[in-house]
């Protein structure tokens, strides 16, 4: 099935081949709100603002496909009107205008996913297709608008979290999932081991737990369902709503988002993902260094100079650690600061291989976000 | 067209004879691994897809993941292909074998080698069954989520190459979306860990790569999959309509109002009957549809859900929702539903299974269109359908028996296959490509997008030695498949060279 091409993608498909010729490279940019997790080599810009259509919305089919430059406030607000929702909260991290908080394009490039990760999945769940522009200028189609579709590679979901990478998303297909009847927040004081000790007895029969976080001195707990199954959950667990509401809403969304005032100030940022449930509470303690832990003990967020305890303890736990705060040149040679570099440069030299390969199959001429994921790439 | 290999457009066999490749592994692997024996080979000639049969000229069944790797190390060194076997339950030849090759079945890799409580994963060897993975955890109230129909034979292994769904995959996902990470054996011989215990890891997302690469890409030889906690409670519907239009419009009506439902499966008036016939479930023969609703999850959640659901099942025209009342009841209403297969085999002696995937919304005007190729090529055609996520699996009825038929029931799949596509879906939705859908494989993508499958296979292979020729078709093999498909007078790539 051939597609008809837009006058936009085919000024990018001319633009891709013009570098391929004159051997240059781009950086794909849409609003530019991620520049604190990555840093490819220079290159120029190659904005995806142009694609900014709505291709398809059917709530009754729980899919919906866009354009690479729609923003991700304008597509969760379209969802909202039917009462659906990305599934996997992704960030929306301030950009250079308050509407400008991220492009659909830099949300499946990035796959970066909020609070709700560890029971609704991440990005790469929720993706059924994509289109591309390849290194070589060619547009390629993969997936598609179905839930169920196991022709050829996934290559759609090769594209989550490849930065870029492998080629310049244009539309992307995304599974979405009804709003829930009800949401509620709760915060008490505990421990973080407290806290994950009594999520292993929750998890072990269902729940309707949205949201599980620790900020190093108190708790909080989001639910969302039914509205009777969040209320039996907190009588039933002795939960009593916190009395500021709207505030222990605004958590969720500032963790989200990193708008806490955690997220502020000059201390370098780290994130750590570690399998679910593990409690790294006194080992950060003990380093006297400011923690936030957040997808029920899968992802923490750590304030600190000095990063070797970090690689230690990642590596301990079969996890890894990248920087969000390569806002500086320098940084780039500082180890561990460009987003994964720590775990690729560890990696087993065959996945390394093969990393290398897929750039070279997808992008061989280095168009695409040189460096973005890798300094060999 | 044939899906034979033709080595004229699928590329050199590498002509190894079995006497050879038989002293090439009797130097590195024990003789208990090997068969070679005419009687041993016959059970490995297909897989579940038994129309297309050819016999392995050697199976290994390796003990450990020791052995695999010196297996596959002496293969790359000889270019010898490798074509994985797991229960050998898949329904598309992904596990024909080829000449001058050798068959892995990793069967006997099968133990489940850790389950952890507190995380709720499950480790397991490749040819662990998908069902003995739930029964293991049963007695801590967890399971394991994708439930394709072969369950109780299928292979985790080869649930990781099909990407396999089942009928609860619109709630739960599909397999890709319940495996945290996979330990395989690259082409090269070397093994590699692909994703963890994490949520996600530095790099490309190869884990999410390997699902449905039909064992193209790497030999799996560890899983660990996600755990959930059995639902509190579950509901199942029997619901029937007087037309088959309607019913496919109350599925997207329910999903559209924000109701998701466990699972939802659809029969039409021919495989109502047949099931009927067979399995004695209470369906009503006088339905042209029926609809079979899952509610699972919170007790009050569920039961919460029933009034809504009732009403917008009525409003779309329902003219009986049953709701089981007894355990008993329920198995039942699946019995009717998971017997379909076998029951529509008692109305001819031969069918085949087709696997396209829709948008919901289509629905109506596939099944028009089913009808009308049925009539054009007279053979019945009975309709099942996992109608939540748009999966169809129309069953073709014929008799190998009569000169020509398969062909007409090939030539008929292929139809309804293109016609999938041109309503905005896919050829396959969960069976996978294997030999079998190879030529649709054309259709559905362009040669540009082909070659990149190809250049994909070739990061992780260059050789091409796992389980070569399966799901990407060559380009010559489109080429000449299209010179019989001609659309507006344009031969699709003419610029090639046939070989």
């Amino acid at each position: 099935m051939s597609t008809k091409l837009t006058p936009p993608i085919e000024k990018l498909i001319e633009q891709v081949k013009q570098a391929t010729e004159l051997g240059s490279s781009y950086v794909i940019e849409g609003h530019a709100t991620k520049s604190a997790i990555w840093k490819p080599e220079k290159g120029d810009l190659l904005s995806t603002k142009a694609l900014n259509q709505v291709v398809e919305y059917d709530p009754s089919e729980l899919v919906v496909t866009v354009q690479a430059g729609v923003s991700i406030v304008a597509l969760e607000a379209l969802l909202a009107e039917s009462g659906q929702r990305l599934s996997f909260e992704p960030p929306l991290y301030a950009g250079q205008s308050p509407e400008n908080k991220g492009t659909v394009g830099g949300m499946i490039a990035s796959g970066l996913a909020g609070p709700r990760r560890p029971w609704s999945g991440g990005v790469r769940d929720s993706v059924l297709g994509l289109h591309l522009i390849s290194g070589r200028g060619e547009y390629l189609r993969f997936g598609g608008q179905v839930m169920k579709n196991v022709a050829g590679y996934d290559v759609s979901r090769l594209m989550v979290g490849a930065m870029g990478c492998l080629g310049l998303i244009t539309q992307v297909s995304l599974k979405v999932q009804p709003l829930p009847q009800g949401v509620s927040c709760y915060s008490w004081a505990c421990s973080t081991t407290e806290l994950l000790d009594r999520y292993a007895g929750w998890q072990r029969s269902m729940n309707p737990i949205s949201g599980l976080a620790h900020d190093g001195s108190r708790a909080y707990l989001r639910l969302e369902g039914g509205l009777d199954s969040c209320s039996l959950f907190a009588s039933r667990n002795d939960l009593t709503r916190c009395t500021g509401i709207k505030n222990n809403g605004d958590f969720w969304a500032g963790l989200r988002n990193h708008s806490l005032p955690f997220f502020e100030g000059d201390l370098p940022l780290w994130r750590l993902s570690v399998p679910p449930l593990t409690d790294l509470a006194s080992v950060l303690e003990s380093h006297s260094v400011s923690y936030l832990m957040d997808w029920a003990g899968a992802q923490y967020w750590v304030r600190a100079e000095q990063t070797d305890f970090l690689r230690q303890l990642v590596t301990q736990h079969g996890g890894s650690f990248c920087s969000y705060s390569c806002t500086n040149e320098s940084d780039l040679n500082v180890a561990g600061s460009a987003r994964g570099s720590v775990a690729l440069g560890d990696m087993n030299g065959s996945i390394l291989l093969i990393h290398q390969r897929l750039k070279s199959a997808y992008d061989p001429n280095g168009v695409f976000n040189v460096g973005a994921l890798h300094e060999s790439f | 067209m044939t899906i034979a290999h033709d080595e004229r457009i699928d590329g050199p066999l590498s002509g190894w004879q079995r006497h050879e490749l038989l002293a090439m592994f009797e130097k590195c692997l024990p003789a208990h691994c090997i068969l070679s024996a005419d009687e041993e080979l016959k059970p490995f000639e297909c897989d579940g897809l038994s129309a297309y049969r050819s016999q392995p000229q050697l199976v290994i069944l390796p003990d450990t993941k020791e052995q695999l790797i010196v297996l596959v190390k002496c293969c790359a060194e000889n270019k010898v292909p490798i074509v994985p076997r797991g229960a050998g339950t898949g329904l598309s030849g992904g596990a024909m074998a080829i000449d001058g090759g050798v068959m892995v079945s990793l069967t006997r890799m099968n133990q489940i080698l850790n389950i952890d409580e507190r995380r709720m994963t499950a480790k397991v060897q490749p040819g662990v069954r998908n069902l003995a993975i739930s029964e293991a955890v049963q007695n801590l109230g967890l399971y394991y989520a994708p439930d394709p129909s072969s369950q109780i034979a299928c292979s985790i292994g080869g649930n990781v190459a099909e990407n396999a769904g089942g009928v609860h995959c619109l709630k739960y996902g599909l397999t890709v979306n319940n495996v945290l990470g996979v330990e395989c054996i690259l082409a090269d011989g070397s093994l590699v860990q692909v994703g963890g215990d994490c949520l996600d890891n530095p790099g490309f997302d190869l884990l999410a790569l390997l699902h449905g690469s039909e064992g193209m890409l790497a030999l799996v030889t560890e899983v660990t999959v996600k755990l959930l906690p059995k639902p509190e409670l579950c509901r199942t519907y029997l619901v029937s309509f007087d037309d088959v239009e309607k019913a496919g419009r109350a599925v997207g009506a329910v999903i559209g109002k924000g109701i998701i439902p466990a699972g939802m499966e659809m029969m039409d008036k021919l495989a109502i009957q047949a099931a009927e016939d067979f399995a004695h479930a209470g369906y009503p023969r006088d339905a042209q549809a029926v609809l079979i609703c899952e509610m699972d999850g919170e007790t009050s959640d569920v039961e919460s859900l029933d009034a809504p659901l009732r009403a917008i099942l009525t409003e779309e025209g329902a003219t009986e929702i049953r709701m089981a009342r007894t355990p008993e009841e329920q198995r039942k209403f699946w019995l009717g539903r998971k017997s379909a297969f076998p029951a529509v085999g008692r109305l001819a002696p031969d069918y085949y299974c087709m696997d396209g995937t829709i948008p919901k919304r289509q629905l109506p005007s596939v099944l028009k269109g089913i009808a009308a190729l049925s009539e054009k090529y007279n053979l019945a055609v009975a309709n099942v359908f996992h109608a939540g996520d748009g999966n169809l699996h129309p069953l073709i009825l014929f008799d190998a028996n009569i000169p020509e038929q398969l062909n007409k029931a090939e030539a008929l799949g292929g139809e309804i296959l293109a016609l999938c596509v041109q309503l905005g879906g896919c050829i396959t939705g969960e069976h996978g490509v294997g030999r079998e859908k190879i030529n649709q494989m054309c259709i559905q993508f362009e040669g540009s997008e082909l070659e990149q499958f190809l250049a994909t296979k070739k990061a992780f292979d260059p050789q091409g030695i796992l389980n070569p020729n399966k799901n990407i078709p060559t380009l010559a093999r489109c080429a000449e498949f299209g010179a019989m498909h001609v659309h507006d007078g344009q031969l699709p790539f003419p610029e090639l060279e046939r070989f």
